[in-house]
């Protein structure tokens, strides 16, 4: 998988996920922007691990920002 | 009904022992574990902290882990073993946790490795007491009786966010933890109309409503089970399909909005759910009510071993009030402060009699909270006397203990923390030199918002400022200089922080 597969299905699974109708690109910010609480924001990771087949801990993303920031996690948890 | 942990074994090892006690999920599949099986693991951690940690009976051993089967186990076992358990707050900071595991002075710390992952030097402060919390598998149970422990001296330690810069340690006895017990398990029962419902179990371990739930329906002889994490959520409602949950604000939102889109599937097999630890709108109950589920909502502390009143009412009149006091709880108000009396009320707090005698005034646990009486004694809260931010997982943070680490920032000359839109928030006055350039200011404010950022680095995602904000002005005083709280509205939306 590309980098750039692994951005575009980060970004289809947050929009599947949380069922936001708001714009969802590399620089959205989950929860200033999607307004995610951080119950959300774990569920969302839960989702991310089945579609990447990957584990996330928690820790890894305590200081995630971005959508950027969380492909990031991804792409490093994938190599 | 039970009073002891030493009991509550001995009902696990007979009537009990072929019941389901913990279902959860591991490698691609849902485990079930009996009560007679928990228990003999339960001996086993007893066998491995015996020969480990021979000095352990009556002294502190520590836990600092996420929700786990080898937890429920660990737990139980310190505490049949008569030494006292100290569960510790993964999300906390390290400065918090360093000081908490000093504090506490712990014979043992056993963890799951996840905090040492992410703060290294958790291996370098305590290395000499570390272990693993599963380290007990490896050994065999044992058979000698469990401890029988003065019920009433102190068996667990649970910090809590007091309103100064410090938390509190709260003492609670073997008396305390089995006290209300018949009051959690019946007011369930009679909601759910089941005598072991299957009970959904999201809540932290380390919490006082995850910690008294735990025990609860254990007495119960309900079975377990266990979300170890947020994460998995929704995979394990259906994995594991369940009458009840106990749940914070939080999740309860997060579900009215599964509702409110059409997605009741998501919360599988659910009738009944009991709410606490924070604020709850009772708004959202409806919602739940048109899709069969009832919402219990409770109230409680660490203090009185999370108990304290629950509202089993199914009259939509009263959905906002927290509901009556337990069986055995007597409640007043003074000044409109909630006092509660039961032998639930913790010994006090550790290493802190002044602490405890402000608490605790003729046997009578002060909360700190406001509230009223309805014509039927049912409870409605209105407001804290103390200074305490509540979130809606149900996590408290003291706003004091922020604004003393941000004052240290030479810019900041006056600070206020406290909760907007359910998030920590910060306003603050900075020290703009007299006369100085609008380039200055904002140089000013940049290094301030630095500050905040290398704060929030250290913190887990629950614990950040999530808005910042600034002012021009400096803060109105009271007659003594101290910052008018009360009722202060933070300008959010003028300005916020990553």
């Amino acid at each position: 998988m590309t980098i750039q597969q692994v951005k575009d299905r980060v970004i289809r699974v947050i929009r599947t996920s949380t069922e936001t109708e708001k714009p969802v690109t590399p620089e959205t910010r989950l929860v200033t922007d999607l307004e995610l609480s951080s119950m959300e924001v774990l569920v969302l990771m839960g989702d991310l691990e089945s579609a990447f087949r990957v584990v996330i801990p928690v820790s890894r993303v305590d200081h995630v920002e971005t959508v950027e920031e969380l492909c990031q996690v991804i792409i490093d948890l994938l190599r | 009904m039970l009073t002891s942990f030493a009991g509550l074994l001995q009902r696990m090892e007979g009537d009990y022992a072929p019941r389901t006690a913990f279902r959860y999920w591991e490698d691609g599949a849902v485990r079930s574990v009996t009560y007679g099986q928990y228990a003999g693991d339960i001996r086993r951690f007893a066998a491995w902290l015996r020969a480990n940690v021979p000095a352990a009976e009556g002294r502190q051993v520590g836990l600092l882990a996420r929700n786990h089967y080898h937890y429920a186990v660990c737990l139980l076992g310190i505490l049949t073993a008569g030494a006292v358990a100290v569960p510790l707050n993964v999300e906390e900071n390290w400065d918090n946790i360093r000081s908490q595991i000093r504090r506490a002075d712990l014979v043992c710390l056993l963890h799951d490795g996840d905090y040492l992952q992410r703060e290294p030097a958790l291996g370098e402060a305590f290395g000499g007491i570390l272990a693993p919390l599963d380290g007990y598998t490896q050994a065999e149970p044992e058979a000698q009786a469990p401890a029988r422990r003065n019920p009433e001296e102190m068996a667990i330690l649970m910090f809590t966010s007091g309103t100064t810069g410090r938390s509190k340690g709260v003492m609670l006895s073997e008396k305390n933890c089995f006290t209300p017990l018949r009051f959690f398990v019946q007011t369930s029962q009679v909601n759910i109309q089941m005598e072991t419902p299957r009970v959904f179990y999201v809540v932290p371990m380390y919490h006082i409503s995850g910690l008294s739930g735990l025990l609860t329906w254990m007495a119960a002889g309900a079975a377990l089970n266990l979300c170890i994490s947020m994460k998995y959520l929704y995979r394990d409602l259906q994995a594991m399909p369940s009458d009840h949950v106990s749940v914070v604000p939080m999740i309860l939102q997060l579900w009215y909005k599964d509702l409110r889109r059409g997605h009741r599937e998501r919360l599988g097999e659910l009738r009944n759910i009991s709410c606490g630890g924070a604020d709850v709108d009772a708004g959202l109950f409806a919602a739940f009510r048109e899709a069969g589920i009832s919402v219990m909502q409770g109230y409680g502390l660490t203090e009185i071993f999370g108990g304290g009143t629950m509202n089993c009412s199914t009259d939509p009149a009263k959905s906002a009030s927290v509901g009556l006091p337990g069986e055995g709880c007597r409640l007043k108000l003074m000044d409109g402060e909630v006092c509660l009396k039961s032998d639930a009320v913790m010994l006090g707090y550790y290493q802190d009699p002044e602490a405890t005698a402000q608490a605790i005034q003729d046997g009578w646990l002060h909360t700190g909270d406001l509230g009223y009486l309805d014509e039927d004694g049912y409870l409605y809260l209105t407001g804290r006397k103390k200074n305490l931010i509540i979130l809606s997982n149900g996590e408290n943070v003291s706003p004091e203990e922020l604004e003393q680490a941000l004052r240290r920032t030479p810019e900041v000359c006056e600070v206020m923390v406290g909760e907007a839109r359910n998030a920590i928030c910060a306003e603050v006055y900075p020290a703009y030199p007299r006369g100085c350039t609008a380039q200055k200011r904002e140089d000013i404010r940049s290094r301030i918002r630095q500050a905040v950022g290398a704060l929030n680095g250290a913190r887990s995602a629950f614990q950040q400022i999530r808005c910042l904000c600034f002012r021009e002005e400096p803060f109105p005083k009271t007659a003594t200089g101290k910052l008018i709280r009360y009722q202060h509205a933070f300008p959010v939306g003028e300005e916020e922080t990553q």
